[in-house]
């Protein structure tokens, strides 16, 4: 009940919690959607907000409604891959911003970041815990 | 309306099987003090009658009479003055549904006393009529028998008339009593100080009612006439009672004015409170 | 969307106070609003003239178009704050009486959200404790198929397992074609299924909303909305 985070839209939340689904590749193009009714339950959110979240991922172009039957995850070719870019650009836009309130100059921040990978990969490669 | 009647009569279900237990046990204790007086041949009275009569005669009048007025009103008190207020009034229910069904259910839930009560005491009647030497009655059957007879059969139109006038007093102050404690209800929400205004309301109206029927008593020319008498019937012959001074006949002239007023009244208030009920009651 | 409710400058005051003070609202339907405020705000107050149990003082409203007292009766579904059964009945009679008296009660779904709500048909009100008698009272309101619903405080006392489960059911009734009123204190539990919401202090209406767009104009919970807006009042 307390998964979201109630500072932000829901909708958004709901949208983003589905978009990670199918980049993950628990929901495939092509696969229905829960009913409005059936993902409200589950969620226990209001089928509206729930609504709002289905109908905006229908105008980005990543389900599409057909009459009757439900929404649909789009059959695109590369829905996958625009999806894992979009979100990821999500993430490094976040990041940027918060490393630039901390007063990192753009180099700055590449030179942390090559840091940061360089530094998982050896901990990847050592097998060890972080 | 029926669902109303149906329900409230459901929720008097407890009181009213207690209160005929009561009846049936004081009672049943008097008569069995009676019987034993009776096998005794004395007719002298014991202290267990002087204890036991009384009590159940007693508690058993004073029930009906208590009932009477409480009944009446449709236990208005409880539709007004309880959480469960809040059910009756959220209903899609008209006020004089609710009013008229808590009435109707009230009237049998009063006839279920009053007629038990008239039975249980026909029973102490007949047990007193085999105690007494003239006329002389032997068999306890032929004593309630001849009772009810003379009573019922006899007397039928006095009894029909009694009982509509009776019915129409009940109607009238039961209906006067709904309606002033609706109408005390709309005005403070404090139980006791809206109880303290409904009982003077009450009394004011009625004082005013009963001065205005004995006027119109007087006034307009309108009795009707009620007969009492009595008939040779089993072991009870005329002749006999004539013998030892008692009555056979008696006309007696009971003005109809008020009585029909007192309807009228009644079918006026019934509509007040019903508006007031709608339209002003808060919870 | 069809408007389910509409409150034309709806005002209630008694001889000292007033209660409430020109309330403006319209409900649409498929909506779910959370009234809220601290105690005293009128919270109850209007929720109990929409209900009939009030008279208003001034102003109107009118419920799916209706305006007749009587038809809005049959319209409403109303959950108040308090146990409002009789004693002596049984859970099944309760069901039996709702039947009786409203033609949009559904027996069968009160049957089954009964058995959901672990209660026994045979079972006294007398005899049932607290929890018992809300999961009844909620079960019945809900098995009506009512325009408007409205629920006084209904998470109040109770505790979070009972609480998912109101949420749920509330979730569960809700219909494209109703409208429910949630009026409450715990904001938090609870906002995520609130469309719309309204702040009401001292009978006056001070914020009303979608929530999804407070939360992206304010950048905040409704919960800590609430928190602004009467820290101070």
């Amino acid at each position: 009940m307390n998964e979201f985070d109630t500072n932000i839209p829901i909708y958004l939340q709901i949208m983003n919690s589905i978009k990670q689904h199918i980049v993950a590749g628990q929901l495939k193009p092509g696969d229905k959607l829960a009913s409005v009714r059936e993902q409200a339950e589950a969620f226990s959110v209001n089928p509206n907000t729930v609504q709002r979240a289905y109908q905006e991922l229908e105008r980005e172009g990543v389900s599409e409604t057909r009459r009757g039957t439900g929404s649909f995850i789009a059959e695109k070719a590369n829905l996958i891959p625009d999806l894992a870019a979009q979100m990821a650009h999500e993430v490094i836009r976040k990041c940027i911003e918060g490393m630039r309130a901390l007063g990192f100059t753009d180099a700055q921040i590449v030179t942390e970041v090559e840091r940061a990978l360089e530094h998982s990969r050896t901990a990847q490669n050592s097998g060890g815990t972080h | 309306m029926k669902e109303i009647i149906k329900y409230q009569l459901k929720a008097r279900k407890g009181a009213i099987q207690l209160l005929l237990a009561i009846f049936g046990i004081l009672n049943a204790a008097a008569w069995a003090a009676e019987i034993q007086a009776l096998a005794h041949r004395t007719n002298e009275f014991t202290p267990m009658l002087a204890f036991w009569i009384p009590i159940s005669v007693g508690v058993t009048v004073c029930t009906v009479i208590v009932m009477f007025f409480l009944c009446g009103a449709g236990h208005v008190d409880a539709l007004l003055y309880k959480d469960t207020s809040y059910l009756m009034l959220t209903i899609p229910r008209r006020g004089w549904q609710i009013l008229g069904g808590r009435f109707i259910a009230g009237l049998i839930e009063f006839l279920i006393y009053a007629v038990t009560a008239g039975v249980l005491l026909s029973i102490h009647l007949a047990i007193g009529l085999l105690m007494g030497e003239n006329p002389g009655f032997t068999n306890f059957f032929t004593a309630l028998g001849t009772s009810y007879y003379q009573v019922f059969i006899v007397n039928a139109e006095a009894v029909i008339t009694l009982t509509l006038v009776i019915l129409s007093v009940y109607a009238s102050s039961g209906i006067l009593l709904t309606t002033v404690t609706v109408a005390s209800r709309t005005l403070v929400k404090n139980r006791g100080i809206s109880t303290a205004i409904g009982v003077a309301l009450f009394v004011i109206v009625t004082n005013w009612i009963l001065k205005f029927a004995t006027f119109l008593g007087t006034t307009l020319d309108l009795a009707i006439p009620v007969r009492f008498r009595l008939e040779n019937a089993g072991p009870f012959r005329i002749a006999d009672a004539i013998h030892t001074g008692t009555i056979t006949s008696k006309t007696f002239e009971i003005p109809l004015a008020p009585f029909i007023l007192f309807l009228l009244l009644a079918a006026a208030l019934f509509a007040l409170s019903s508006w007031l009920l709608e339209k002003k009651v808060e919870l | 969307m069809a408007v389910i409710l509409e409150t034309y400058s709806l005002s209630k005051s008694y001889f000292k106070k007033s209660a409430l003070a020109g309330i403006d609202l319209k409900l649409e339907s498929g909506r779910i609003l959370g009234l809220m405020g601290p105690n005293g705000s009128g919270k109850t107050t209007l929720l109990k003239i929409l209900a009939g149990l009030l008279k208003q003082s001034a102003g109107a409203y009118t419920v799916a178009g209706e305006t007749d007292s009587n038809r809005i009766k049959g319209l409403v579904s109303f959950l108040p704050d308090r146990n409002t059964l009789y004693p002596w009945m049984t859970a099944a009679d309760a069901i039996a009486f709702y039947a009786d008296f409203f033609e949009d009660f559904d027996r069968a779904k009160a049957n089954d959200m009964l058995s959901f709500m672990k209660l026994e048909p045979t079972h006294r009100v007398k005899a049932m404790s607290k929890g018992m008698i809300e999961k009844l009272n909620l079960t019945l309101a809900f098995s009506r198929r009512a325009k408007l619903f409205l629920l006084d405080e209904p998470l109040g006392g109770v505790d979070p397992v009972a609480r998912e489960r109101i949420v749920s059911t509330i979730i569960k009734t809700w219909t494209e074609d109703s409208a429910i009123i949630i009026s409450t204190h715990l904001v938090n539990d609870v906002e995520q299924i609130f469309n719309d919401v309204a702040f009401i202090d001292e009978g006056k209406l001070i914020l009303s909303g979608d929530a999804e767009a407070l939360r992206t104009e304010r950048g905040k919970s409704i919960d800590k909305l609430y928190l602004d807006i009467f820290e101070d009042r």
